[in-house]
């Protein structure tokens, strides 16, 4: 009974350490507790630091909603829905010119490092299909797009702040009807480009210029301009963009092992409990 | 002299009767179902038929390249609103985070002509003129 108290106290210290709060609270936090290791894009430490947007594409219909809150994308001409890696895609039907846009680009009009994580389900042989795209017809609006040109070539198309013209194409396996996941990464210094395809590095290719202008043109899902060129025909899922490079260990948590990860939430993904003595998650 | 007054009559129906033949079969023009109007009053008409549209379907109507016209994902006619649209002329519809519209765009040569209705109008409303010059797209 004399030590009772003691190792009581003991006890409570060591799994509810006191710790220093910034804004001069003393907290107690539990010493183990269980996080998900990357199982969304947005609250990951390595996918969520300079995400510009994520989709889950789940709406069976009209605005979809950007799980980071900023870049909500209008709906033309309709386009439904199709069964994607998690709960619903978006379904681009070319014939009817059907995309998603973003009247002003913000952020979306990136200059620099660029990295994009997209599943497709392409539907048809169709060429010129974009993933996506602000490049407008004049020399202040053409920024990049993305897209495929055949069922076996995707190709990165940018106009540098003097608005010359480069581009990498990267020649690819049809994947018509299979839903697969892509990671393209533009590293805007080396002009370097890389292809991960289902989790894995795919394809690399360089080319010159090492900035992007940025347009002023309305960015788009599926098309690479206003009007709708380049329509998409296929479905789209958990499309997410980011000013990072993203790597090999980026690629595998995004594909995760088929499942993929959501924006936000419970999706693929162990629940991992760890330990950290400093009492920080 | 009457043999003269004759032959005028003659060649006078002569000549109506080939204007007459000419006007039945002479190439129309691309513009189905209506006479060449500015643009302005075409896309002033294009908005109050599609109003009506809007208060029949509660949406407004896509015209596809191809000429089809769109409620959803619905092949309709509407044969009154399909005669005002040019070869050369699509309609998109949109519904975005700020409400629904449309956007009538018309292509003619290297220009483009967008006129839009609704809550993005301002950004889909414009004259651009494609960069002929350039290889890519």
């Amino acid at each position: 009974m004399k030590y009772f108290f003691t190792l009581l106290t003991a006890i409570y210290l060591a799994f509810a350490p006191v710790q220093y709060n910034p804004g001069a609270l003393l907290t107690h936090q539990p010493l183990i507790k269980r996080v998900q290791a990357a199982t969304d894009i947005v609250n990951d430490g390595t996918l969520g630091t300079n995400l510009v947007a994520c989709w889950e594409l789940d709406e069976t219909s009209g605005t979809r909603v950007d799980s980071t809150g900023t870049h909500n994308l209008t709906d033309n001409n309709t386009v439904l829905s199709g069964t994607g890696i998690i709960g619903n895609g978006a379904d681009f039907e070319k014939a009817n010119t059907e995309y998603l846009s973003k009247a002003s680009p913000g952020t979306l009009a990136i200059t620099g490092d660029l990295s994009v994580s997209w599943w497709y389900r392409m539907e048809s042989t169709d060429a010129q299909q974009a993933v996506m795209g602000n490049y407008g017809t004049t020399a202040a609006t053409r920024g990049y797009f993305l897209a495929f040109d055949t069922a076996t070539a995707l190709r990165f198309n940018y106009r540098n702040s003097a608005d010359v013209n480069d581009q990498y194409s990267f020649t690819i396996a049809s994947e018509v009807g299979n839903l697969v996941h892509y990671v393209y990464v533009f590293d805007a210094s080396a002009a370097d480009h890389y292809l991960y395809k289902n989790g894995s590095l795919y394809l690399t290719g360089s080319s010159t210029r090492t900035d992007i202008n940025a347009s002023t043109h309305p960015w788009h899902m599926g098309a690479i301009r206003t009007g709708g060129t380049f329509p998409a025909d296929g479905i789209m899922d958990v499309f997410a963009i980011s000013t990072s490079q993203w790597g090999a260990a980026e690629a595998a948590a995004l594909y995760n092992g088929g499942s993929g990860i959501p924006c936000v939430g419970a999706g693929g993904g162990a629940v991992t409990p760890i330990f950290r003595p400093d009492g920080l998650f | 002299m009457k043999k003269i007054l004759l032959g005028v009559i003659l060649l006078t129906f002569l000549v109506v009767g080939s204007y007459w033949v000419y006007l039945i079969v002479k190439p129309q023009p691309e513009i189905v179902g209506g006479p060449v109007v500015s643009w302005e009053t075409f896309t002033t008409e294009l908005e109050a038929e599609q109003a009506m549209l809007l208060a029949k379907y509660g949406d407004y109507i896509q015209v596809t390249e191809d000429g089809r016209l769109m409620y959803k994902d619905r092949v309709i006619n509407e044969n009154r609103f399909k005669n005002k649209i040019p070869a050369n002329t699509v309609v998109h519809v949109y519904d975005g985070p700020d409400g629904k519209g449309f956007q009538i765009i018309q292509r003619e040569g290297n220009i483009e002509r967008a006129y839009a209705i609704g809550a993005e109008a301002a950004a889909r409303t414009y004259v651009t003129t494609f960069d002929t010059a350039s290889t890519t797209p």
